[in-house]
């Protein structure tokens, strides 16, 4: 089978580093497109874990020597090179969109976790159920105006952003597709934005390859 | 930083990292999709880590 690590442009050099189960990584190309595919045997010797960060070390060699770089989510395979060539034909058009758009580009994750809440760990009053329900809603507000604070500065410098729902502590959790000669200039915000609110703690990973906004080039 | 604020940040990125191949990144048509029967172990192995990173948050904060 023909395993998929990423989407890139035809001219794109493979990567020199091996892939899942030590098998070499070549470029499959169908017009402009590019495949960065391995051949494996009918499943994965190695296990997942170990696969799981093979696919990984694939992606970030070929997004190093590549402006621009499509991953593959995990586990995606074709029967043969004729299947993968018809999924890229299917999907070319939004495939070439979306490698415009990650063109240049690198991720950068952001969780921002908020102090353990008091009202959390202390008990409720008897008969302050009207209160405690407005403290929360006072609470929710805040916690939505300190999230915008943090990411509308940063989604301002980014290509694009992606922001998921708060959780509990999780205040934000955002995905950031900066232009590579913006990230140094971006994570010096990340910087002054925590320290601009030393209470909270902004967890900034990457650089990444743009795995969250390749994943919109969806089926078709 | 801490010594725990640098081991919660190297569990963080781990975990970003395992979750953005698992979860994020293009799928096309026509694929057929790896039956590994150990996908949950990865999943597994996340929850260990985002168990210990909160551990080390709370003692962190103490």
């Amino acid at each position: 089978m023909v395993y998929l690590y990423a989407i890139v442009d035809a001219d794109a050099a493979a990567p020199t580093t091996r892939g899942i189960d030590g098998a070499p990584v070549a470029v499959e190309t169908h017009e402009d497109l590019g495949a960065v595919v391995s051949v494996l045997a009918q499943q994965p010797s190695s296990d997942s874990q170990q696969a799981v960060l093979d696919h990984a070390r694939v992606v970030e060699a070929v997004s190093r020597g590549s402006a621009a770089v499509l991953p593959a989510r995990f586990g995606r395979a074709y029967e043969d090179a004729d299947s993968l060539r018809r999924a890229l034909e299917a999907g070319a058009g939004e495939l070439r969109d979306a490698l415009e758009r990650v063109r240049g580009c690198v991720e950068v994750g952001l969780r921002v976790l908020a102090p353990e809440r008091a009202s959390v760990l202390s008990p409720v009053p008897a008969g302050s159920g009207r209160d405690y329900m407005r403290d929360r809603l006072a609470t929710a507000r805040q916690e939505k105006a300190v999230a915008d604070e943090l990411h509308l500065p940063l989604a301002a410098l980014a290509r694009a952003s992606i922001r998921s729902t708060p959780t509990e502590r999780l205040l934000l959790t955002a995905a950031y597709l900066v232009p590579r000669r913006s990230l140094a200039g971006f994570q010096t915000r990340v910087e002054e934005l925590q320290q601009s609110r030393p209470d909270l703690t902004l967890a900034c990973t990457g650089p990444w390859p743009p795995y969250s906004f390749a994943a919109e080039a969806a089926r078709p | 930083m801490s010594v725990e604020g640098s081991t919660i940040g190297h569990e963080v990125a781990l975990v970003e990292l395992v979750d953005r191949v698992l979860n994020k990144g293009v799928v096309l048509s026509g694929d057929i999709t790896l039956s590994v029967a150990d996908v949950d172990l990865v999943y597994v192995g996340l929850r260990v880590l985002l168990a210990s990173a909160s551990t080390l948050d709370r003692l962190d904060g103490e």
